[in-house]
């Protein structure tokens, strides 16, 4: 059976606002405010519900001009930044 | 210590606005949901309109404009100091009988006006009890200081003049000597050690050589801010004007002019000055609300000769920063705050008593010595962090969820600019100018 892709989700307690136009986010860690940019910024959103990489990408793809490889390698690299801070987790799908 | 802040400035909640940068390589930003038009403004365009709501609550009262010489001369001997703790003794010694003067609770003088004879040191030790007059290098020290006056009440928190206990042994928060827990927050200067303790308690010890004039600053600055926090209530690092029908809150680090700003207000155009140093600010219907408590404005001397003022209020600090204590009177109810005011005065050649704390956004020049711009989205949110966060106080431990909902509604709802200047006096009129022309910009839809 082929392993199941991780599952991206936002970590408990970090919360967002959005501040005239920038979303901010907090992590609950050290209780910094993180600024996102615009493309954090719809990432940020696609994990209101938790997300696969290939289901976020599939998303922005629909929703942007742009080829799904670099999509995917834009989500990926902002993914990683994102769970840097401590704003965002991943954990294995569930068998099945 | 600089009269108003006991512990040195840092940032501990900061906003980074770079960590996720460089990952817009693929996503064309014309496309994007969010983009949108910024509303940053030039200096040029200051007279353009911020978008601006109004508040729903209104004053309930108001202020003489003109609030100057109506502290009286006073002299006081804090009954605290009598008797206690002869281990520690910090008395503050005056030199000759004054009359009319200090008494202790029996009604007898303790304070003298020139060197004391003697006799009198005899008598005074008996007075206090203790053998204080030992500490000589103390007592010259202290001549004059004791016209401050020494609250016994700060927001309805009880002032006890004793032994400090001692720090957290697993605080959740520290800062430079300075600790805390949930609820109780100790820290030091070189003047004072203080224990604030809920909302009920302030606890002052005072050391050997100390400062007792910059005990009022601190309990109406520091001390206040953490009465505040374990209020829940958070506060911004300024001061409230009322400028025709708005209410401005003038921001800024320790230096950066507050205080000789809203006085100029008051006496050039009009300003009613509403409280200073500490604007304590809820959200309630989503609108920032001033809830100003009673407290004095502390000039520097120079300020108050070049106002014209005729001051007798409360002497603060020593040498060439001392200030004089300049009572408001009563609070006014809680009003809207309408705008924020970031003042930043820029030298390019800092002296090293005043150092460049915050980088303006636009660096004024002799060509330009005073530049506003608008301040928004997340600088904005970062500029209200570094006025309300108290080097990390306010959002330690449990306050970190409510300081950023409380911090990034405030930055969503008050429209704000930076008035950078030069730091010389040439410059006031001008950012008077700049503020009062701001603030009736304001859209009233």
């Amino acid at each position: 059976m082929p392993a199941q892709p991780p599952i991206f989700q936002r970590v408990p307690g970090a919360s967002s606002a959005v501040v005239d136009g920038d979303t901010v986010v907090l992590s609950p860690t050290d209780m910094r405010y993180h600024a996102l940019n615009d493309t954090a910024s719809a990432i940020w959103d696609e994990l209101a519900q938790p997300r696969t990489l290939d289901q976020i990408v599939s998303s922005l793809s629909e929703r942007y001009d742009i080829d799904p490889d670099t999509c995917r390698d834009d989500v990926d690299a902002c993914l990683a930044s994102l769970a840097d801070v401590g704003v965002v987790s991943s954990q294995p799908a569930p068998p099945g | 210590v600089g009269g108003e802040e006991v512990v040195g400035p840092n940032e501990h909640v900061e906003i980074d606005a770079e960590a996720l940068g460089g990952t817009t390589s693929g996503l064309r930003p014309e496309r994007h949901p969010l983009e949108r038009q910024r509303t940053n403004t030039s200096a040029s365009e200051e007279g353009g309109h911020l978008a601006q709501r109004r508040g729903s609550v209104k004053p309930t009262q108001r202020l003489g404009s003109l609030p100057v010489a109506r502290v009286a001369h006073r002299r006081r001997f804090h009954p605290g100091n009598l008797g206690g703790h002869q281990d520690r003794c910090h008395h503050t010694v005056l030199c000759g009988p004054v009359e009319g003067g200090p008494r202790d609770r029996d009604e007898r003088a303790v304070g003298f006006e020139t060197e004391p004879h003697p006799d009198e040191v005899e008598k005074l030790e008996g007075l206090l009890g203790c053998t204080c007059w030992e500490h000589g290098s103390r007592v010259r020290h202290d001549h004059g200081v004791s016209d401050t006056p020494r609250p016994t009440r700060v927001l309805g928190a009880q002032v006890r003049y004793e032994p400090a206990p001692d720090p957290p042994a697993e605080p959740v928060w520290t800062h430079e000597g300075a600790s805390a827990t949930a609820d109780t927050v100790w820290f030091p200067s070189e003047h004072f050690s203080v224990c604030v303790r809920g909302t009920t308690e302030v606890i002052i010890e005072e050391l050997p050589g100390g400062d007792e004039s910059l005990i009022g600053p601190m309990l109406y600055g520091w001390a206040t801010r953490i009465l505040l926090l374990h209020a829940g209530t958070f506060s911004l690092h300024g001061s409230l004007v009322r400028l025709g029908d708005r209410h401005v809150v003038i921001g800024g680090n320790s230096g950066a002019g507050k205080s000789t700003t809203i006085m100029a207000l008051a006496l050039g155009h009009g300003a009613q000055i509403i409280v200073d140093d500490v604007v304590p600010i809820r959200i309630e219907d989503g609108m920032p609300i001033a809830h100003p408590f009673p407290r004095p404005v502390n000039l520097m001397l120079d300020t108050i000769e070049r106002l014209g003022l005729e001051v007798d209020g409360a002497r603060i600090g020593q040498g060439p920063y001392q200030k004089r204590a300049v009572d408001l009177g009563e609070a006014t109810g809680p009003v809207p705050v309408d705008l924020l005011v970031t003042l930043v005065a820029y030298d390019p050649d800092p002296h090293e008593d005043w150092p460049n704390t915050v980088d303006p956004i636009e660096e004024p020049t002799d060509e330009q010595p005073v530049i506003l711009n608008s301040v928004a989205g997340a600088e904005r949110l970062r500029r209200i962090t570094r006025l309300a966060n108290n080097q990390g106080l306010a959002a330690a431990g449990d306050r970190g969820q409510p300081f950023f909902e409380w911090s990034t509604a405030l930055a969503g709802s008050l429209p704000t600019v930076e008035v950078a200047r030069l730091r010389r006096a040439d410059t006031l009129d001008e950012v008077c100018r700049r503020i009062v022309t701001t603030a009736a910009s304001l859209d009233h839809s």
